[in-house]
């Protein structure tokens, strides 16, 4: 079983805060399958910067505030 | 369900359903040293064509069921999946021409004995259809991995 990636997300807060927008909405504003925010926000695929950046811009927050680094010393 | 998870799904099932079939056919035919490749070539053309005329309709039908595009553009999470699919199913199938090659002479000697009439017409029969399991074996192997990747980040 492949570890999941050191990051954690606050999409899912993100989402509720903005009207509870559903995973296929932000999967439609940035350009992805439903099934790809899922993983994202399961933290089982970390996506590539520019699909962070446009989350960071739906939510219109800056990326540090959807994404977090949490492995320390590395 | 991506769409795209569905077509692995019923690549997978189709082709080994009627493939299934169609390998257990040969090494039948080849335990009853009975391989005819006129027989054996047109059996492989109607299992393919079953094979196309089951998947279109099937994918058709499943797009149609979900209300998802047919054949949508892949997205990051996909393209990383395909990519990594496609380099194991091509890793499989350059092993497996690896061990065919050096089964050749083995092959070819097995077919002098078997069928001492037209042993390079047998030689030639066993190798093609070995080729075409190996070609077949990869494509299943790469989509079952296909599979697997979509169930593991579902």
């Amino acid at each position: 079983m492949v570890a999941p990636p050191p990051i954690t997300n606050t999409i899912r807060r993100l989402r509720f805060d903005h009207g509870e927008m559903t995973q296929q909405q932000l999967a439609d504003r940035i350009g992805v399958t439903r099934q790809t925010v899922a993983a994202i926000e399961q933290n089982k695929y970390s996506p590539s910067l520019e699909a962070a950046f446009r989350i960071a811009e739906v939510f219109g927050v800056e990326i540090g505030q959807v994404f977090q680094w949490t492995k320390s010393g590395s | 369900m991506s769409m795209r998870e569905k077509v692995a799904w019923i690549s997978t099932l189709t082709a080994l359903v009627i493939f299934g079939y169609y390998f257990w056919s040969v090494l039948s035919d080849f335990g009853q040293r009975q391989l005819d490749g006129d027989v054996l070539f047109w059996r492989f053309i109607w299992c393919l064509g079953i094979a196309v005329a089951i998947m279109l309709p099937a994918s058709l039908l499943a797009a149609w069921i979900g209300k998802q595009q047919f054949d949508p553009p892949p997205d990051e999470m996909e393209q990383a999946i395909e990519r990594r699919s496609y380099r194991a199913g091509f890793g499989v199938l350059e092993v497996s021409l690896i061990a065919i090659i050096l089964l050749s002479g083995w092959i070819a000697e097995m077919a002098r004995a078997d069928y001492p009439v037209d042993a390079a017409g047998a030689t030639s029969v066993i190798m093609v259809n070995l080729l075409l399991f190996a070609m077949a074996l990869a494509g299943v192997l790469r989509e079952i991995q296909i599979i697997v990747a979509y169930r593991r980040y579902a």
